[in-house]
Order: structure tokens, then sequence, then C-alpha cells
């Protein structure tokens, strides 16, 4: 028995070390009171805050959502950290849910304030800091919440790397985002890097990075999706007459897989693959 | 019913629809395949719509293509909010859409409320008419139209909620303007009671409810259902894939095709919004608008998922009244969760010392009478994870 208790206390151990404790994950801000309502939420139970759009953080990785409320006078500020696992999914959850009409500002490696709400990103972490609907509260005040707790949690203000692949030539703004599965509506496509694109019209750019099995796989799954006559090939390229999306221009190169798709305009999709491809490292 | 897009076209004066469709969906032999395979359709309550029994949960589809194909298909009523996606759902759909005869095909979208208190559902001072309309407002100019078909009150949490004035206004005033051809209500708890108002208030035409085979209150949300059908309102299923895994690591997925065909067994549902992503889940849950009998392989699944859900506690907290020391059991089952489901062991110990429990707080029970509606053996679990109080906490950060 007590041999029992002991494996089972290593085990708890070593699997909590690297967790961050409880009470570093809010700041403490002069003049407000941190509310007793300090919530975490994982994966069995974010749902019972915001229902069916937990699956969609779900997809992203999501670890733990730790929400507090800040409360002064009459004001309340409420601040939403989700967990992600990585820059790369933070990433993806927020710009799922940015507008490119929204206000960017500078906080985290992106974010952008709208009435009552500020959202960024910084490292693993898709932060939400909202008084919308709680009470009235100036925006200057929601801001300063937002870079005490950007401050707080002191990560690499760094946007995911990939991006910088991104050719900008055309680049529609804030039109980037990275989708973490079933890209294109396949589940054997994931974590791509996209944006859209306009010249000569106006078309979607995407990057998937992985393993060279994983991508060689990716690709080989699709081919074989199709039936052969849809699946052309010229030198390093490959044209594909998608059932469902159309003309899809492809080529792999080791660990990236590059794709050009809303365009049937050859000569413009071997220009932004080149580019893209001239980028690599 | 058996119906087909074709016909649902032309019954609706849309025979020209056609014309302006885009021409990569034309394409898609898939759509040539389907559009003259007759599909289930069940009428929405009073509201007289005919819809297929299976439509289309936009809320995590940001695939222009994905709705292009659906259309193509046969899919008719296709489903978002104000908040999926922080909007981006309801201007991807509007993107879409302009490209169709607006009545050839079925858009709802939802508001949820301002100012209601997460923890009680009091209302607060932000609750008001003029907010939700403006966030309405706001939705239609998303999706680009002059009205939608359907437009639900997000989530109001109770009796209380979904009763008040402002918001019966609100959506009196919406349908009068034309703006909603319907109006109605979505729960995602408390949902007897809130199924319940909707039905007293003669305001909502439709309640849209989350409701699977895994749910624990299956059986009172069936009850509820059946009566509010009965009274004419429309009843729509949402969340009837059950999460779309057994388990909570998300290691053991539900065949949701069997999930489906669970839920649309019961004739009051009339249609169902599962979220759709891909192309694959598209044709597959299109089926079951063609066939809903369950298989006895699928009907074994259904039994075999509800026995690995019965893993972790539902939270219907009827165990702590039953317990004679008065234990906070369904807080504890949480602590489990955590510490087994999740290897959160600092969550779990915080959770037990939040109610300053100790390492065996049912020593001096010779029985424990709690009857577990899941059949969670909880005397065997409170033991289990209680051991984690003889730790000192800062051994588990």
């Amino acid at each position: 028995m007590f041999r029992k208790l002991y494996i089972f206390m290593l085990c708890c151990c070593m699997t909590v070390s690297s967790a961050v404790a409880e009470s570093t994950w809010f700041p403490e801000v002069d003049g407000w009171t941190m509310d007793e309502y300090e919530r975490i939420y994982h994966s069995g139970d974010l749902w019972e805050l915001i229902n069916g759009a937990a699956e969609g953080f779900l997809n992203y990785g999501f670890e733990s959502l730790h929400l507090a409320e800040y409360t002064r006078n009459d004001e309340i500020i409420r601040v939403e950290i989700y967990s992600q696992g990585s820059t790369e999914n933070a990433y993806g959850m927020y710009s799922a849910e940015r507008m490119p009409d929204y206000r960017q500002v500078k906080i985290g490696a992106q974010g952008y304030s709208s009435e009552g709400i500020v959202n960024f990103f910084t490292g693993p972490y898709y932060v939400k800091i909202m008084a919308v609907g709680l009470a009235n509260v100036e925006e200057s005040k929601i801001f300063e919440m937002a870079v005490l707790v950007d401050k707080h949690l002191d990560q690499p203000s760094r946007m995911p790397a990939v991006l910088s692949l991104l050719p900008e030539e055309g680049r529609e703004y804030l039109s980037d985002q990275y989708i973490a599965t079933n890209f294109m509506g396949y589940g054997f496509l994931h974590s791509a890097f996209t944006a859209r694109y306009n010249k000569n019209g106006s078309f979607q750019l995407f990057i998937i990075r992985s393993s060279t099995e994983e991508i060689r796989k990716m690709l080989d799954l699709y081919k074989e999706m199709l039936t052969e006559e849809r699946v052309h090939q010229k030198d390093d390229l490959y044209i594909l007459n998608d059932t469902y999306n159309g003309t899809v221009f492809l080529a792999e190169k080791d660990e990236y897989l590059i794709g050009i798709l809303d365009t049937e305009e050859e000569h413009t999709a071997v220009e932004y693959i080149n580019a893209v491809i001239a980028r690599l490292p | 019913m058996n119906f087909n897009r074709r016909g649902f076209l032309k019954s609706s004066a849309l025979g020209a629809a056609g014309a302006i469709i885009s021409s990569s969906a034309l394409g898609n032999p898939l759509a040539k395949q389907r559009q003259n395979l007759p599909v289930i359709t069940r009428k929405l309550g009073k509201t007289g719509l005919e819809l297929p029994i299976v439509s289309f949960g936009v809320m995590r589809s940001d695939n222009a293509n994905l709705i292009r194909s659906a259309l193509e298909m046969g899919y008719v009523h296709f489903d978002s909010a104000y908040s999926y996606m922080g909007g981006r759902n309801e201007q991807m759909l509007g993107e879409v859409f302009k490209e169709y005869p607006r009545d050839s095909f079925v858009i709802s979208t939802k508001v949820q409320a301002d100012g209601i208190d997460r923890r009680t559902g009091a209302l607060g001072p932000g609750s008001t008419k003029e907010a939700f309309l403006a966030k309405f407002e706001e939705s239609l100019g998303r999706l680009q139209m002059d009205y939608v078909d359907i437009f639900y009150f997000h989530q109001p949490p109770n009796r209380e909620v979904v009763l008040a004035p402002q918001y019966l206004e609100a959506l009196n005033e919406i349908k009068k303007q034309g703006k909603a051809r319907f109006v109605g209500l979505s729960t995602h708890s408390n949902e007897p009671e809130v199924i319940q108002a909707a039905i007293d208030s003669n305001v909502y035409d439709i309640v849209l409810v989350g409701y699977n085979f895994k749910h624990q209150r299956a059986g009172e949300i069936k009850e509820k259902i059946a009566l509010a059908a009965q009274k004419g309102l429309g009843i729509i299923g949402m969340k009837p894939m059950a999460g779309a895994f057994m388990d909570q690591e998300r290691q053991h997925p539900i065949n949701c095709k069997a999930a489906l065909k669970w839920v649309l067994q019961d004739p009051n549902v009339h249609t169902t919004i599962p979220g759709i992503t891909t192309f694959e889940m598209l044709t597959e849950n299109f089926s079951v608008m063609e066939n809903l009998e369950l298989t006895e392989e699928e009907k074994n699944h259904l039994e075999e998922a509800k026995l690995v859900a019965g893993l972790y506690c539902g939270g219907c907290d009827d165990c702590t009244h039953q317990c004679k020391k008065h234990l906070p059991v369904h807080e504890i089952m949480r602590a489990f969760m955590y510490a087994y489901g999740y290897r959160d062991y600092d969550h779990a110990y915080a959770v037990l010392e939040e109610y300053n429990l100790s390492s065996s707080p049912c020593a001096d029970c010779n029985e424990c009478v709690v009857k577990c509606p899941k059949g969670i053996l909880v005397a065997d679990r409170i033991a289990s994870v209680s051991k984690l109080r003889e730790l000192p906490r800062n051994m588990l950060v």
C-alpha cells in the first residue's frame, strides 16, 4: 500500500513540476481587487463557460483557461488567459477570432481592441480582457490592465516563424491565419499557415510545415483522394482539379507544402510559390 | 416526409437558383449525384418551415467551399452566432450567401445578452434591450442580409432571463420589423426550466437545445421537448455528437453518425445542427438524412460510449444531500477528474483543500449510502483522491 502511494506521489511530482502555480497567473494591480471568483477550466469543462465555442479552442491544443475578475467600485474587468500549448496554437486561436476592422494595438506578439475588449496573444497564451457587458470601464483602463497582464506573463513577443515566409506583395491586411486541423475541409491536411492575396484577382496561399514524411503523406493522401485524371504534374508543380475546392497548385519542398487556391492563374500561382521557396531557411 | 433539394427549390419559387450559384460548387459531382435522392424532412413546429432533419452547424467552419458544397448537396439550414469566431463566422457566411437567392437557404444566428452574471444568472445593469438589439444589427451587417430566418436569444440561463421584458420586447420588435421570420432561444444548461419558460412566454417559436445520448438530463429534456413540441414550438437539437469523444482525453472518438441518429430517433426533434468542418463529415451526416435506422453496430457503440462516459462525474450534484457526512461529493468527484483525468494534481489538491477535507474523510462511515445516477463508486473515488491531502501542497506545484 505504502509502495503504491509512493509511486503515485512520484508520478504526481513528475507530472506537475513544470506547471505554473495558480497564484502566478494574474498580477496584483494597484487600486483593483481580484475577485474571489478565480476559476480554472480544462478540456472537460470549458464548454460550461463558452459552450460550443470550446471545440474551437480544443482544436488548437487547449490546455487550460485561467479566469479572474478585477473590481474597483462599480467597475469590473474580466481577464481570461487561454493556455494553448504553443505559440502557433495561441496565434491560431487568436487569428481565428480576429476581425480585420478591429483596431490594432501594440501588446503581446499582436493584439487588437474593440469596444470594451482587448485581445492579444503572447507565447502560448491567448488573452482576452473585457469589460463589455459587466460595467462601463474606460478603454484606457482596460488597455492598462492588458499591459500589466502581458508584462506579468512575461513571454517573448514574437509571431510564429512560418509567417515570415508569406510574401508581402498583394497580401490582404490581417488575412493571415493558422489552421490547426481540417484545412480546406480535409482531415488529412493540418498545421497550415495561410493568407489571402490580391494580384490578378483574389487567391489564397498556404504553407504547411511538418516532417518530410508527414508532408509526403499529406500530398499522397490528397492525390489518392482525387482520381488520376485530376492530378497533373509540371516539373515540381502539382495542379490538382479538386472536386470541392477547385484548382489547387501545390509544391513540396522538404518540410514544406506550399499551395495556392481560388485562382486559375497558373503564372501567378507559380510566382508566389517560388517566392515562398526563395524565403525558405 | 421525403424531399430533395430540387423539390425544395421548386416549392420555394427558386427555380432560377442555379443561375447564380458559383461555378465551383456546380462542378461538384457529389452535388449532382445527390440532387435527386430523397431526404427526410420534418416540420419545425408552428413555423411551418419544412427542413431536412440534418442541418449545418457552421460554428467552427471557415471554409466557404464547404458551405457551397453543402448547399448543392441538399443542406438547407445553416446555423451561426454573433460570437462564433469573433464574428468572422457570420462574415464568411455573408460572403458565400450573397451568391445565392435569399430564399434558397435558411439562416439562423444568435446573440447573447450582455450584463448577465455568469455565476448567479442574475440580470445586471448592462442587460438592456438596446445593447441586445445593437448586437443583432451587427450580425445582420456581417451576414449582409436584411433579415435572418431564425434569431435566437443565445443561452438565457434561467426563467427570469428568458422572460425578462426587455428581451421579449426586443424579440417582438425584431419579428415585427421583419428582421427575423422566427425567434427562439438556445439553451445549454438548466434546460427543463428554460424550455418551460419559453413555452410560457408565447413569444418564442423555436427552442435550440443541447441533447445527446450522453447528456445527464436527457430524460428530463426529452419530456420537456415533447411538451414544447406539443405546444407548437419548433425543436432543434444541438451538440448531437456529445463532444465527439468518449473520454476527456479525446483519444476514443464517438461514432458521430450513430450519435446523430440517436437524437433524431426522437420525432419531436425536428432538425439538428451538428458542427461540420470536413467534406467527409458533410457526406456522412447527409447519409443520415436518407436513412435514420441505427445498425446493431451503432447501437453497441452507443452503449459502450455511455459506459466510458460514466467514468466522469456529470456534476448533477444529486449525491451531496445523500451523504451522511454532507461531504461535497460532486466537488470531490471533480478533484478525482483533475487528478486521474488530467493529471492536474495541484488543482485536485486545491479543490480538496477548499473544502478542508482530510486524507480519509469517509473513515468513520461503515457503509456509503450515496447512489450516483451514473453508477460511479463514490466511496472508492473519495478514498483514492483524498490521499493527496497527505502530501504537502508545494510538492505538487
